[in-house]
């Protein structure tokens, strides 16, 4: 279940709107303004800006002239350099960003399955020690009234009584 | 006075470091003088501290230029509150606010033990000097605030206009507060270490510590994105900035950490890893620190680049590598009394949630440095923005919303089938059926059918833990329901607390979902007395003034929103022109509903008085905000002392009738 909501939320990326808007929009989104605002061609918050204006034109002319968003992304970063595309490509030394987090991530869970799959230890005592914070979700939510740290404090007092 | 400033941060550097020297000397000799010798120097630190940031505050209030930093970020038109807020606007100040809420903080430590837990104390006013000593070394040789200019100029350079809005009083503040205040439960964790007392004392001492520096980091990251919000004018709140990232890596380490620590007070197991995520908590708010002061990063939050980079980053690697010998010198002692039983179970569904945060957090740090990473390699530079983080982080997100819902309700131990049909069965219909329905409704986004799914399951599974609880403690008890509501909560503030958090990251998910995914932009160009249409509004150009006083000039359009024909609201998005620093902003205008925001960016003016408007919807973004509020309510319900219970000695008759 837990595999499955993941591999969902992978698929989920896509914004919904018009094919011509999400050119329009996804090519704006995948370019990051040159005027030092560090915010993408899309949401440069400058007023008049000298580098998202511009560059904003150029992408509506040439998407009515036929040209595609990712011919569009291409020939940017041949002017400016890889700097301007948004995220970096899935190519050479770049595919190294998209995979490590998954890598991360799938270490992480053979980790926790190898830790699943050692043999149980338990105490003497195996009853899980109900906490007046908080109920044993299988044994309902009826008080219990008393922590871990009192009872061990009334065994302590109790220790200290003459018999 | 400036004398007096720069002779505090000298006595300050110099008592902290004989607070470290002789708290460590006391604790390996067990010299109970020397330990006491130390926290009259902390105590000594901390007052230099103080009297240090009062002079500088007396400067910025009573505008001496004399002073380079006054100058450089006040003037004698700025407002009061903001020649105070000037204090964190610039390096030098940020970094004494720095040290001033740390030495707070400590002080607060320090009287809060003064009677008790003394085995860990002198190793937790070592831990806490040190980081003192640490800041008052910068503030001493590196970025002196007192440095003073050749000549008095008559006026100072005035604090950057964006900074000139009541966000910056308060987003700073909790922000710093949030960052510093895991200090604490890191010194805690090194004097357990130090010590050999590694039972679960130093935890349940730091409990309310770790919860109020979650609640701090946590309004600090949202008071910036609401900051955003109001005054960037991008329609946006959140930018993956390197900077925003630095304060959202110790929130994910820091939340993860609040999970997992119940389970070491609960079963006594994953001590190694708690020790782990305090520390790397801790750490990654020095990161955060390193990187609004190293210029390795650029980012529009930034300070200065200044020379502290590799200062930072030594700082860095020497908390580093004492943490991790520590943590490797009792590692034997840390072992487990328990092991996990079952993959389906409450202990390994928290295991599963500090995967996707520790997660989420490794892949905002991994794309905030392979920028540095890339040209360090190829010499290449390139930008990792929003694309990467959305793309990486959503589908992890995602799966974090899905454990909300599990973790409340799962068994400990060892999930029966019968205990998941009772506890998952419903809301997992009720999850599915609205997806189903969502779909049918026209939300044809993957992301947002699932975020609605998952969120509407997460909220029955806590209305059934409220319901069951109440119902169960109101039969135990007669009482009636409100009362036995109210009970409950009381009785149990950090589950319910808990419960009332999550509903709050709900209501955020929903927030952030919507309004990223379903939100509508239009610019437009018109003439005053036009029209332009927006979703379901109506929008007329109808004014056009200006205003001018000692600060700024001001350009303010007036919009009348109408929908269905009838006028609703009027908006005045503004463009200002700041004299000091001569700078032009924009001032938007927003109209916020529960169901969604009309917001207006005033842009370019043309001739005659033409106008261009940038106009957006965003629906649900209000439910981020609200959400933020329900969040604040859950961690006041967790950590305020609302129980009537009390403790009281009675006395216990013995065998032969006496009482003891």
């Amino acid at each position: 279940m837990l595999a499955a909501t993941m591999a969902s939320g992978l698929l989920a990326t896509a914004t919904p709107v018009s094919a011509r808007d999400m050119s329009q929009k996804k090519v704006e989104e995948n370019l990051t303004c040159q005027c030092g605002c560090g915010l993408t061609v899309r949401n440069c918050n400058h007023l008049q800006c000298s580098s998202a204006l511009p560059i904003r034109d150029d992408i509506k002319q040439s998407l009515a002239a036929g040209e595609s968003g990712e011919d569009i992304l291409a020939r940017y970063a041949d002017t400016y350099g890889e700097k301007i595309l948004s995220a970096p490509g899935f190519t050479g030394f770049n595919l190294l960003a998209w995979t490590m987090p998954a890598f991360a991530v799938l270490l992480g869970g053979l980790l926790i399955a190898g830790v699943l799959r050692k043999p149980g230890r338990h105490s003497r005592n195996d009853r899980d020690p109900p906490n007046d914070d908080d109920a044993s979700a299988d044994g309902g939510h009826a008080p219990t009234g008393g922590s871990d740290e009192n009872r061990r404090r009334i065994a302590r007092e109790l220790e200290k009584l003459p018999r | 006075m400036i004398a007096l400033g720069t002779l505090a941060l000298w006595l300050a550097l110099m008592a902290s470091v004989y607070a470290v020297a002789t708290s460590v000397y006391g604790a390996l000799r067990g010299r109970a003088d020397f330990v006491a010798s130390g926290e009259r120097g902390a105590w000594t630190a901390m007052a230099s501290i103080v009297v240090a940031t009062g002079v500088m505050l007396q400067a910025l209030v009573t505008s001496d230029f004399s002073i380079r930093y006054v100058a450089g970020y006040s003037s004698t038109t700025l407002p009061l509150r903001y020649r105070i807020s000037a204090l964190w606007g610039g390096m030098e100040g940020s970094l004494l606010f720095w040290a001033l809420v740390l030495v707070v903080l400590s002080s607060l430590v320090l009287w809060q033990n003064r009677n008790r837990n003394r085995e860990l104390m002198p190793w937790v006013t070592a831990t806490l000097m040190t980081i003192t000593a640490f800041f008052a070394l910068m503030l001493v040789f590196l970025t002196p605030p007192f440095a003073t200019l050749p000549f008095v100029p008559a006026e100072g350079t005035d604090l950057n206009p964006l900074l000139q809005n009541y966000w910056m009083s308060i987003h700073p503040p909790a922000l710093y507060l949030g960052y510093v205040s895991w200090s604490v439960p890191f010194a805690f964790a090194i004097a357990a270490l130090a010590s050999g007392r590694l039972d679960d004392l130093w935890i349940r001492t730091t409990r309310r510590w770790v919860l109020a520096a979650w609640f701090f980091l946590s309004m600090g990251n949202l008071l910036g994105a609401r900051w955003a919000y109001e005054v960037l004018g991008w329609g946006g709140y959140w930018a993956w900035d390197p900077v925003e990232n630095a304060a959202f890596m110790p929130w994910l380490t820091g939340t993860a950490y609040l999970h997992s620590v119940m389970i070491q007070e609960r079963k006594d197991m994953l001590k190694v890893w708690n020790m782990v995520l305090i520390i790397m908590t801790f750490l990654l708010t020095i990161f955060g620190t390193f990187l609004t002061r190293s210029g390795v990063i650029s980012s529009v939050h930034s300070f200065t680049e200044s020379g502290l980079g590799p200062w930072f980053m030594g700082f860095l690697v020497f908390c580093l590598a004492v943490s991790v010998s520590l943590l490797l010198y009792r590692l034997d002692r840390l072992r487990p009394r328990h092991e996990l039983d079952s993959l389906i179970s409450r202990e390994s569904s928290f295991l599963f949630n500090n995967l996707v945060l520790v997660g989420i957090a490794f892949a905002t740090l991994w794309g905030t440095i392979f920028p540095v990473l890339s040209e360090w390699v190829r010499g290449v530079k390139i930008t990792v923005g929003p694309p990467f983080f959305n793309a990486v982080n959503a589908p992890l997100a995602i799966t974090l919303l899905f454990l909300m819902g599990v973790g409340p309700a799962i068994a400990w131990r060892r999930a029966s089938l019968a205990n998941l049909k009772r506890n998952f069965l419903g809301p997992g219909l009720a999850g599915l059926g609205t997806g189903l329905v969502a779909l049918l409704a026209g939300l044809h986004s993957l992301s947002a059918v699932l975020v609605v799914s998952l969120s509407v399951f997460v909220l029955f599974t806590l209305t059934a833990e409220f319901y069951h609880g109440a119902a169960a403690r109101s039969r135990v008890t007669g009482a009636a329901w409100p009362s036995a509501l109210l009970d409950l909560v009381t009785r149990n503030q950090r589950r319910y607390g808990g419960y009332i958090v999550h509903l709050g990251i709900v209501f955020m998910f929903l927030g952030v979902t919507m309004s990223s995914v379903y939100r509508v932009e239009e610019i437009h160009t018109v003439d005053l007395g036009q029209e332009f249409q927006i979703g379901d509004y109506s929008l007329k150009y109808s004014n056009l003034e200006t205003s001018s006083d000692d600060h700024m000039d001001r350009l303010i359009a007036t919009l009348q929103v109408s929908r269905g024909g009838k006028v609703i609201d009027e908006l005045k998005p503004e463009k200002r022109f700041y004299r000091k620093p001569e700078q032009p902003a924009t001032e938007v205008a927003f109209r916020s509903t529960l169901k969604e925001d009309l917001y207006v960016i005033l842009g370019n003016l043309g001739d005659n008085e033409t106008a261009t408007f940038q106009a957006y919807v965003n629906p649900l973004v209000a439910w981020l905000w609200i959400g933020g509020c329900v969040l604040a309510l859950g961690t006041l319900v967790c950590v305020l002392p609302l129980s009537t219970r009390r403790e009281q000695e009675v006395p216990v008759p013995t065998a032969k009738g006496t009482n003891t």
